[in-house]
């Protein structure tokens, strides 16, 4: 096979000259392949528009082009008016929704104060405006189809239109993007050490279909004191209201 | 005290519709398996499972077109050497998160140990296909050891893994349980089984190369070399990293809805670093199979039509991926590298191909090419490997953490 | 840290039992190497193409008869062995050859340091210590890791079977227990397969060539190739227009793999020494920059 003693001195002089060749070959190509600053982490969460399918599939991310407020409402600007909705995360920790009570056309809202409720089993539980105005439009299908809210909560499920004057300022109140990802995280992390310490870990691995009604999980008679801690309206309830 | 979800109260028939139902009942789980997805694999498992069954009624000449000449083929090409070569991201990853303490990798350890133990596997049953007298299977384990053969080593090596593997990979299967002891007493096991593994994973991914030492009458000169055994190992390291990059990034498309939050970010991060793993792994690759060709002294095969090949492989799918791995790490580019680790899993099996079917009996009159039944055979087993995967990680915590089981560390 | 004693062991035992594996039998492979091994000297220029030894293998071995036994017509396609035979004689026309033909038998090699044997997992074929290599029908796999290794394409395959077996020559290793040659040489007519020990039929097989000088071919193919045969050929006609393979090496198939086969204790005794060390390494690491860190959160 051509390893004769003088084949050999030509092919392992190639081989050594190779190898020596290699390391500062290597050095530099280590150079190349390694990224300059400390690596970014990309928010890919207001990179694309995710359409109503991702929603589902991804579970807690929050669409991009919404704003999200602390207690779990989101508001998307129409031109001059403001859809207002329920987020996923929300529906999920209720549940069961059997209606929604909403304001009638007309009522004034106030930003992070009570706007409309969610009624389940009898108990009611209020969820804060994320802006402040007049309603001037009314979801009533979905008032009346809590399907709509379940399965579509920013889609089909929106629940009301506002008129807001104040509407820009009142924006920047509010989160969106990157911020709004890490605050759903800082919700879930919390989320998740409660279920910790109860036995609600075990519901969540019955295949990863998105749990429905985490919060009757962590306290089956009390659900409603724990939904109202986590949409912020604890001492608050809204009045107002049709039961349409 | 035992935590076992029987004790919530939950009797068998509650249980198996939690664990195994998706929380679904019979009649609703079973309408949920109706998607494009599942009518594929129903396409491809439904001439699969009988052609498999064919085989073993009527032997591998009936289905194949191995002959006493080329009695090595597509099954021991790519479901044997392919699969072992891909499966190679479990101990990868186990080394780089338990061993060198890299915590940021620590997402896809699970599912790299599971791609890891179901590739194992089913490279396994892929070998059943292709094993005359598979039943004769304990000879070698229990009484009638070869122990001059590098397929000796070969297949203790494999079985040796495969119980490491399950083992590394019980305590996901023992949260999905409930097990809370057990699975206490599993993870206490993972140092030591990482170390194992890769021990163990040196060694079989090098003697699958060492198989072919035995063969310089049947592999082409530019690709038989004493060095194979270190090319298989180094090579399956970049591979494992190429098909851990791929997997993931199906894994959180296919099953976005079973990630923990915020770990589509991370994943970006992890792609990226494990870019740069592989674009230097690639790179030293490179150049020890350069030293192999000047080891062997062939230059004049270079201008040929299997050496025009040759230089395709080792530009093409060695230093190509090289550099544009490490373009993409430089640049932080997710996409370029996911793209280039699917052109290296392409590339590590087209390598095994090379050795084991494409220029075996290279200068011989009669060469092979594989049967429909054959590929039909290797699709179906290649399917049911995914479809296991798919099976388990929707019911597991593999994508993500059991809330009721603080992670191991 | 939590390497426990029980893992340990299984660590020390896997790398154990690898040491001891792998060791050859040195004390066959010695006194055989040395010239007393059962060998056949088949001499190309004696053989007219009978094809007696076909049939005596075939009655010996319980295989059907050979192919057209008798015809001419069978010498039209070359045969190779196969499993309901396991010796063939082929044609070979050659304008040298008296009467235009050479004729050549070709069975198992049975070779000083046989591929097949080193390559079988489970000792199926067995290099004994009698000199023939065997087939161990019970212990087979029919993973035809034999098939591939063998530089002679010796083993053949039932592939047509459910249950397939290898076939190949045994060399008569029962009759020859008995002190008996082989079936094919005790019935050849013109003593153009000779059966002896392998070194005498060397020293025959020399004492022919220089005798005739100009008739035979200076080479005894067998005697090194693969590490050496015991199937020895001599011949007036060059081999490789005989269809014999001419690029095999010296060396045998199993020297090729003693390297890598050495390296598996060594990865097994080095491995997790180092492994330990980068781990012990990257833990130092953590705990320094989390103490790094610990005393800038001070300031």
């Amino acid at each position: 096979m051509g390893h004769d003693l003088l084949t050999i001195y030509f092919l392992k002089g190639i081989e050594y000259l190779l190898a020596v060749a290699y390391l500062p070959l290597f050095v530099l190509f280590w150079r190349f392949a390694t990224p300059k600053a400390p690596a970014v982490a990309v928010a890919a969460v207001g990179d694309k528009a995710p359409g109503w399918a991702d929603q589902l599939a991804d579970y807690f991310r929050l669409p991009g082009d919404l704003f999200h407020h602390p207690g779990h409402a989101w508001a998307r600007v129409e031109g001059d008016t403001v859809v207002v909705g329920l987020n996923d995360f929300a529906q999920r920790l209720v549940g069961r929704i059997d209606r929604l009570r909403l304001p009638a056309a007309g009522t004034e809202l106030a930003q992070s104060r009570p706007a409309f409720s969610i009624v389940s089993g009898g108990r009611s539980v209020a969820v804060l405006a994320p802006v402040g105005g007049t309603v001037v439009e009314v979801n009533h299908e979905a008032a009346s189809d809590p399907g709509a809210v379940k399965q579509s909560p920013y889609g089909r499920g929106w629940l009301l239109r506002v008129r807001s004057p104040q509407m820009a300022a009142q924006l920047k109140a509010l989160m969106r993007g990157e911020l709004a990802q890490r605050w759903m995280d800082t919700v879930w992390e919390q989320l998740n050490t409660e279920a910790a310490a109860t036995e609600l870990g075990a519901v969540y691995q019955d295949g990863g279909t998105p749990v429905d009604g985490m919060a009757q999980g962590l306290s089956p008679e009390h659900w409603d004191r724990v939904a109202r801690r986590y949409l912020l309206t604890e001492d608050e309830s809204f009045e107002g209201g049709s039961d349409a | 005290m035992t935590d076992t979800t029987f004790d919530r109260g939950l009797g068998p028939r509650e249980w198996v519709i939690e664990k195994v139902f998706l929380g679904m009942p019979l009649g609703a789980y079973l309408r949920s398996l109706v998607t494009p997805g599942n009518l594929l694999v129903a396409l491809i498992l439904i001439p699969g499972i009988p052609a498999v069954v064919y085989r073993f009624v009527y032997g591998i000449g009936a289905v194949s077109n191995l002959t006493q000449a080329n009695p090595w083929g597509l099954w021991i090409g790519l479901d044997v050497m392919s699969g072992v070569a891909l499966a190679a991201g479990g101990f990868t990853i186990a080394t780089l998160v338990h061993v060198l303490g890299l915590r940021d990798y620590q997402p896809i350890v699970r599912p790299a140990i599971l791609t890891g133990f179901l590739g194992y596997l089913f490279v396994v049953i892929g070998l059943m296909a292709d094993l005359g007298r598979p039943w004769n299977l304990p000879v070698p384990m229990v009484y009638s050891f070869g122990t001059g053969s590098v397929m000796f080593e070969v297949g203790w090596c494999v079985a040796l893994y495969l119980t490491v593997l399950a083992l590394e990979f019980s305590p996901a299967v023992l949260e999905w349980l409930g097990l809370r002891k057990m699975r206490e007493w599993a993870l206490k096991l993972t140092l030591a089984l990482t170390v194992l593994g890769l021990c163990l994973s040196t060694l079989h991914q090098s003697s699958l190369g060492a198989l072919f030492l035995m063969m310089p009458h049947r592999v082409h000169p530019l690709w038989y070399s004493g060095f194979v055994p270190i090319f298989f190992f180094v090579s399956a390291i970049a591979a494992g990293i190429a098909m851990v990059i791929v997997e993931s990034a199906l894994s959180h498309r296919a099953f976005g809805s079973r990630v923990a939050p915020g770990s589509h970010e991370r994943l970006d991060r992890i792609t990226l670093g494990l870019a740069r793993a592989g674009a230097l792994v690639l790179f030293a690759y490179f150049f020890l199979r350069l030293q192999g060709l000047v080891d062997s002294g062939r230059f004049d095969l270079l201008n040929t039509g299997y050496g025009y090949w040759f230089l395709f492989e080792l530009l093409g799918f060695v230093l190509v991926p090289a550099i544009l791995f490490g373009l993409a790490s430089r640049q932080r580019r997710v996409v370029l590298a996911r793209w280039v680790a699917g052109w290296t899993v392409i590339g590590i099996v087209v390598n095994r191909l090379n050795l084991s079917v494409i220029t075996f009996n290279w200068n011989s009159p009669e060469r092979y090419v594989p049967s429909a039944m054959e590929v039909l055979i290797s699709v179906t087993i290649i399917t049911l490997g995914v479809m296991t995967f798919r099976w388990i990680v929707n019911r597991m915590p593999v994508l993500r953490d059991d809330p009721a089981f603080p992670p191991a560390h | 840290m939590d390497v426990s004693r029980r893992t340990f062991f299984k660590i020390a035992g896997v790398a154990g039992a690898a040491g001891i594996a792998g060791q050859p039998a040195k004390a066959e492979a010695a006194s055989l190497a040395a010239g007393h091994s059962p060998a056949v000297l088949v001499d190309a220029t004696r053989c007219i193409g009978c094809r007696g030894c076909e049939a005596a293998c075939a009655e010996a071995n319980g295989l059907p008869g050979p192919a057209d036994a008798g015809g001419e017509a069978v010498f039209e396609a070359r045969r190779k062995t196969s499993p309901g035979a396991y010796t063939v004689v082929n044609r070979y026309a050659h304008a040298q050859a008296e009467g235009g033909y050479r004729f050549v038998k070709t069975q198992c090699m049975h070779c000083a340091d046989p591929a097949c044997a080193s390559a079988c997992l489970a000792k199926a074929l067995e290099k004994t210590a009698a000199g023939p290599v065997v087939y161990h029908p019970d212990r087979c796999l029919g993973c035809r890791y034999c098939m591939v290794a063998c530089q002679f394409d010796v083993p053949k395959f039932e592939f047509e079977k459910a249950a397939p077996f290898v076939s190949k020559c045994s060399f008569c290793a029962e009759r020859q227990a008995q002190g008996q040659p082989p079936a094919c040489a005790s019935v050849c007519p013109t003593g153009a397969l000779q059966f002896g020990q392998r070194g005498e039929l060397l020293e025959e097989a020399r004492t022919r060539i220089y005798q005739n000088p100009g008739t035979y071919v200076r080479h005894i193919y067998g005697e090194h190739e693969a590490g050496g045969t015991n199937w020895l050929y001599i011949s007036d006609v060059p081999f490789d227009q005989l269809g014999f393979r001419t690029d095999l090496g010296p060396t045998s198939p199993p020297e090729l793999t003693r390297t890598a086969l050495a390296a598996v204790p060594v990865v097994l005794t080095l491995w997790p020494p180092l492994l330990m060390g980068l781990y012990t390494w990257s833990q130092r690491l953590k705990g320094a920059s989390r103490q790094g860190g610990q005393e800038a959160s001070h300031d």
